[in-house]
């Protein structure tokens, strides 16, 4: 029972980044961007909404670009083109247009 | 002071397009010797992130060397570090040959695409050979491309024969339009690589059993500034209408009333 506690006390005290943790606890701000980067490139494409919403979460333009962009690369054959470019849409300039194309080309599907 | 390496670079980030578009070379200037760029330190501790910031900044970094040097601390950025470098100097006049891009490109079918297919070499026959070296999935596409290009260029017979005899692993796109040459142009023959000459042979009859099949030769101009929703498909989407004739006597929306004929056993 001590050793169950130990670990959540230590968990919740760490500020966890892993996925599926509630990252808005989270103080720090670098932290907490940490947090919602990593759980939301371990999102499924089940629901795009959700993954948008986390994306808008994330404070840091570099941190919020680098998940959508990541998962993009890793879903971009599971989700439909209208729902993709809601979330191309969190991206700028090359990456926008890229991103668009990965949805929509082709050639450019894994 | 701020060291014009470091301006570039910041300025590279804050233009909304292509990050070194327009951006001078720097070459003589002193980049950071060691280590990465200062933009990115901050994200130093996540992998990911920092290989996506180096990635970001590419485009303004001052020549090969850095290129080679920052580009692989991107880790799973790294090819498009070296593509979106390499897309900032894509234009014949960046002073930089097709040859040293194709390099810094390293075999990334989807940056050395891009970049045959936006400056192809002049000669269709240099540029299939491009093609066939470097573009690996997107060969097929990359000749039917400089095919394309070269009908464009109304061949005359001594030129139909020169690309008729080049030989290819996809002789189908050669042909396609030798056979366009052939049959609907009167210029030339199919004469040249076997397997492209068969399907040449082939094609000529198709063109001439329906000439309205005969490729334009006539580069039709590009629709600039479409948004990504103009170019869905916009039928089905909306609430059933009623057909409008244009044409013939007015039915008033009536389906006909011919009956299919009776089947008989």
């Amino acid at each position: 029972m001590l050793h169950l506690l130990l670990i959540l006390a230590c968990s919740s005290g760490g500020e966890s980044s892993q996925a599926g943790s509630d990252c808005s606890s989270i103080k720090d701000i670098k932290k907490q961007n940490t947090c919602y980067h990593d759980q939301l490139i371990a999102m499924p494409a089940s629901d795009i909404s959700k993954i948008i919403e986390v994306a808008k979460l994330i404070t840091d333009d570099m941190w919020r670009q680098a998940a959508v962009s990541k998962w993009i690369k890793e879903h971009n054959n599971d989700v439909n083109q209208q729902q993709g470019q809601q979330l191309c849409s969190l991206l700028d300039g090359r990456d926008r247009s890229y991103c668009l194309r990965q949805l929509s080309s082709p050639h450019l599907r894994r | 002071m701020v060291p014009l390496y470091l301006t570039l670079l910041f300025g590279a980030c804050s233009t909304s397009q292509q990050p070194s578009e327009g951006l001078p070379e720097v070459e003589g200037e002193n980049p950071p010797p060691m280590g990465g760029i200062p933009q990115c330190a901050e994200y130093e501790e996540n992998t990911d992130v920092y290989g996506f910031c180096l990635y970001k900044f590419a485009g303004g970094f001052p020549n090969v060397q850095e290129v080679d040097r920052l580009c692989p601390m991107a880790g799973e950025w790294e090819k498009d570090c070296r593509h979106a470098w390499v897309s900032g100097r894509m234009n014949k006049d960046s002073g930089y040959s097709t040859d040293m891009l194709l390099e810094v490109c390293q075999q990334n079918p989807d940056c050395t695409f891009e970049l045959l297919d936006f400056r192809p070499d002049a000669d269709v026959v240099k540029q299939i050979n491009y093609c066939v070296a470097h573009v690996g999935p997107y060969t097929r596409d990359c000749i039917g491309h400089a095919m394309q290009r070269w009908w464009y260029t109304k061949p005359n017979a001594e030129e139909v024969a020169r690309v008729a005899a080049v030989s290819t692993p996809f002789p189908d796109r050669v042909a396609f339009y030798i056979a366009a040459s052939v049959a609907c142009s009167n210029i030339g023959s199919c004469d040249g690589d076997a397997r492209m000459t068969k399907i040449c042979e082939k094609t000529v009859q198709h063109y001439k059993q329906s000439p309205n099949r005969c490729p334009a030769q006539e580069e039709r101009p590009m629709h600039g500034n479409l948004k990504p929703e103009e170019l869905r498909s916009k039928t089905g989407q909306s609430k059933p209408q009623k057909p409008v004739q244009k044409h013939g006597p007015a039915n008033a929306a009536k389906p006909p009333t011919i009956k299919p004929p009776q089947k008989t056993p």
